[in-house]
């Protein structure tokens, strides 16, 4: 599992995280994903290249989110493949993180 | 149900078995072991990726909860192809837990949610059917796809 973090304008945070979003996975980024959203207002968190997520994998969404939530901030993912959006949507993440497919929808929801 | 012994009725079925110990870093075995039997025995990627994942919440279960993390303790996957079934047999001899209930949806207001307990809810999810069996010592858990 590997993560990249860039800034984009408008004072948006994309993290772009690749790979398998399992158990294993979710340990290997946990600390930089809390870490950019430690001071992130505006995040969007890029999904395309990960090809399995579970239930530890969700927790590494959502707590991040929170704490960017918590200082009044925003989140986004962007372009789940089929069956990770299934897993989302199993659990109703995107109830709480809005899911787009398209990058200028995505940094439009965060304007 | 409570069976008297720990029998294993897909022992002479049994195309494969993973055996596995009580820690959480065993897991990274799961993966590649499912992506041998995709390939043997030509398991969509659709499908595969639901064996995946249910055995992933399955066995952290066991390995957080059933044996509350602590190591060196035995657990199996046997996995047989009954038809168009694809069946996953989990056993293991820790203390008796009955994955019946999902547990609830993430609630619609982000920082209310609890993270974690989506397990058995996307195990319920993605399996086509879940039956659980207490053994004398232990518990069985056939998941079929």
């Amino acid at each position: 599992m590997t993560f990249a973090s860039e800034e984009l304008e408008g004072g948006i945070t994309k993290v772009a995280l690749n790979g398998r979003m399992d158990i294993e996975g979710a340990a290997a980024i946990d600390l930089r994903m809390n870490v950019a959203a430690g001071t992130a207002k505006k995040l969007l968190i890029d999904l395309r290249e990960v090809s399995f997520i579970g239930s530890m994998g969700l927790r590494s969404l959502v707590l991040p989110a929170q704490a960017v939530s918590r200082r009044g901030g925003k989140v986004v993912l962007l372009g789940p493949v089929k069956m990770v959006e299934d897993v989302l949507r199993a659990s109703n993440i995107q109830a709480v993180l809005p899911i787009h497919h398209e990058m200028t929808n995505a940094l439009a929801a965060l304007a | 149900m409570i069976c008297q012994t720990m029998t294993e009725p897909l022992t002479h079925e049994a195309r494969r078995r993973l055996s596995l110990t009580s820690s959480l870093g065993e897991l990274v075995r799961v993966a590649p072991w499912v992506g041998a039997l995709a390939t043997e025995y030509d398991i969509s990627d659709e499908r595969r990726f639901a064996i995946e994942l249910c055995l992933e919440e399955v066995l952290s279960n066991i390995v957080r909860h059933g044996y509350r993390g602590e190591p060196g303790h035995a657990f199996t996957v046997d996995f047989v192809r009954l038809g168009e079934d694809l069946v996953f047999v989990v056993e293991d001899n820790a203390q008796p837990f009955e994955p019946a209930q999902p547990g609830d949806a993430i609630p619609g207001d982000l920082n209310t949610i609890i993270p974690g307990g989506q397990g058995l809810r996307l195990l319920y999810r993605f399996a086509g059917s879940v039956k659980y069996e207490q053994l004398a010592q232990g518990n069985r858990l056939t998941i079929r796809f």
